[in-house]
């Protein structure tokens, strides 16, 4: 009897790993026709159809045919169209054995089966929880020996198990897609995240650009001026020394040049030259330092490798980037320790320590003082970031890591530059302890490993 | 002999405008013969206008301690007449609004600077002080020959003008008088 195979463990475990393996990496359509295979092997049929419940409506689709024209595939079937319609209809098995257009059951009946001899078929209905989501049906040709009763009753035990592989694939198929949208919006959110941490940064450039400005046109400006009395003073000297040259002709013109040079003040010019010349190198090499440190903070290096980096030098670069920002309000303390190079992404870090120190100066009113300290402990190194203005209220210290959360007035802070600082530094797997005393002052100690492989992600 | 104060607490600005200023100002139609005074610390500037008078203070902007307008404002305090300019690398549209609602000044110049600029600017800035105070002056005139003002007054008025101060008396406690108001 064909049917005992299907009553046989090793049958049983293959179906059931059909509807487990390739499941969710394969096409439901394609696990699908596998298990109607299986089956009409197992049954010893000789075609055979599955069709499912659609996503929506109560109609099923045709998904899988074994031996007959692939077709009808994707077909819909409503209730009480032919035999799988009745099936649909009343959740019953059914068993034929004649022609299905005389049988008073099926009026509608339309002949899907193709074979052109029909002999003898089965059509279960699937059920999950008293729940229809399918059909099965399996067929023989008139000459081979028609299915019983037997057979039906026999087959309704392993068609709930058929139900189950049904069911499980469509499950896992809803878990892949599940997953794959959510990686998805992971991706985008990382995506998002980053474009936030390039606004802020925007933000934080644009915002000290007006202090960096100031600090430039300062130097250019009397750089730019002195040239000028330079170039005043030179057409002077030069009228000087026109003069003695012709007076080496006509000492009588020594008078005049004398004269000359007590206008244009020869004492003045000796003295002044030198001021003039000291001043103005003075200010282009200011010029250049702020070049310096701008490259240096902003480091030019968009890849995302990890650098062994000297963190106090990117902290005095990033301090002079801030300078114009911090001079009017604070003295800087800095107290550096003796720590190794660290493995990070020293741009990034920067932008951490530039949020911290403008923080740091604009939670001072009048005048105070920011320290800077570093130490190791350990396998890490930590930058403490002081100051002595007014603090963080206990209610508000909890939120301050929120994106969006800020207390300055509007168009003072973007109330991103904590929260980024805090992904930045989880995502150099390190952590950030913050200390604060309304009327005393902030502290933000930030913790980093020395050394580490690969970047974490930042789960915020 | 028109007396110029320039306030920066960057020295090297400030020699540089005295380098390029010299000791006479120019538009190509005016002409000043000017004396220039500097000082790095706005507090230091306005000791030094409670004793001198001056006709022109061009102020930078961000300075530690006292901004411009805020020394600007005070300077007014003390003399009114004397034309106010600021001269700033930066400022912000809340800096300018403050510049001009309370401090009052003539012209903003921005760093880095045109030393022709600033030269025709001071000269102008003169020119226009002087119009003001001969202004004054005939309408103090007109004023007393239609007797709505004492000849007294008048004197006091020159006065005051002359040496900013020397007509307002302040008395301390114990009836000593004071020279320096520490609190302005």
């Amino acid at each position: 009897m064909p049917f005992e195979n299907m009553a046989k463990l090793s049958w049983i475990y293959d179906l059931y790993r059909l509807g487990q393996d390739s499941a969710p990496r394969e096409k439901p359509a394609e696990v699908q026709r596998r298990i109607l295979e299986h089956i009409v092997q197992g049954i010893g049929a000789d075609t055979g159809s599955l069709s499912v419940r659609a996503d929506v409506g109560d109609e099923l689709v045709l998904t899988a045919r074994i031996g007959l024209p692939p077709q009808a595939i994707g077909m819909q079937i409503k209730k009480g169209q032919g035999v799988i319609g009745w099936v649909l209809e009343h959740a019953e098995p059914v068993l034929l054995t004649d022609d299905p257009a005389k049988d008073p059951r099926f009026k509608d009946y339309e002949p899907c089966r193709e074979s052109t001899e029909p002999g003898s078929s089965i059509c279960w209905p699937l059920k999950q929880e008293n729940c229809l989501i399918g059909t099965l049906c399996v067929n023989r040709k008139a000459g081979s020996p028609p299915f019983t009763e037997a057979d039906m009753a026999h087959g309704s035990v392993l068609v709930n198990m058929v139900s189950i592989v049904i069911e499980n694939t469509r499950l896992h198929q809803e878990q892949a897609a599940r997953i794959q949208s959510l990686s998805d919006m992971n991706k985008k959110l990382a995506e998002a995240q980053g474009q936030l941490l390039q606004s802020e940064k925007m933000a934080s450039i644009g915002h000290l650009a007006a202090g960096v400005a100031h600090e430039i046109n300062n130097p250019i400006g009397f750089v730019y001026s002195n040239l000028g009395s330079l170039e005043k003073y030179i057409k002077e000297l030069f009228a000087v020394l026109d003069g003695y040259e012709q007076a080496q002709g006509d000492p009588a013109k020594l008078a005049e040049v004398e004269a000359l040079k007590k206008k244009v003040d020869m004492g003045y010019l000796k003295e002044d030259v030198p001021a003039l010349m000291n001043e103005s190198r003075d200010g282009i090499s200011r010029v250049k330092k702020i070049v310096q440190n701008l490259k240096d903070f902003s480091h030019v290096d968009t890849s995302n490798e990890l650098q062994w980096t000297n963190l106090h030098s990117g902290i005095d670069s990033t301090l002079n980037i801030v300078w114009n920002e911090i001079k009017y309000k604070a003295e800087v303390n800095k107290t550096y320790g003796d720590i190794p190079d660290i493995k990070c992404l020293p741009s990034e870090l920067n932008q951490v320590f530039m949020n911290m120190l403008v923080n740091a100066a604009h939670a001072i009113d009048e005048r105070g003082v920011i320290t800077i300290r570093t130490g190791r402990e350990g396998d890490q190194v930590w930058v403490e970031i002081a100051d002595n203005g007014k603090g963080i209220k206990a209610e508000h210290i909890k939120r301050i890591f929120d994106p969006f959360f800020t207390t300055k007035p509007v168009g003072k802070g973007t109330g991103l530059g904590l929260s980024l600082s805090y992904s930045i530094v989880q995502k150099h797997n390190g952590h950030i302890d913050v200390n604060s005393e309304v009327g005393k002052g902030t502290a933000f100690r930030v913790w980093l490993p020395i050394q580490q492989e690969e970047i974490g992600e930042a789960r915020k | 002999m028109h007396r110029i104060m320039l306030v920066d607490d960057e020295p090297n600005i400030l020699n540089a405008l005295r380098r390029t200023l010299g000791t006479r100002v120019t538009d190509g139609h005016d002409v000043f013969e000017i004396h220039v005074e500097i000082f790095n610390q706005p507090e230091a500037a306005l000791e030094r206008a409670h004793d001198a008078k001056f006709d022109l203070v061009m102020s930078d902007y961000r300075m530690p301690g006292m901004d411009g307008v805020a020394f600007l404002k005070s300077f007014r305090a003390l003399q009114p007449n004397a034309v106010r300019l600021i001269l700033s690398g930066y400022a912000d549209l809340a800096a300018v609004i403050g510049a001009i609602n309370e401090a009052q000044i003539y012209r903003f110049i921005n760093k880095p600077w045109q030393d022709y600029e600033v030269g025709a600017t001071l000269t102008q800035a003169l020119a226009f002080q002087n119009l003001l105070l001969e202004n004054q002056r005939l309408a103090d005139l007109v004023r007393v020959q239609q007797g709505k003002l004492s000849q007294q007054e008048l004197e006091l008025r020159r006065l005051e003008e002359e040496t900013p101060g020397i007509t307002q008396v302040k008395w301390g406690p114990d009836g000593a008088v004071l020279l320096y108001e520490e609190d302005f």
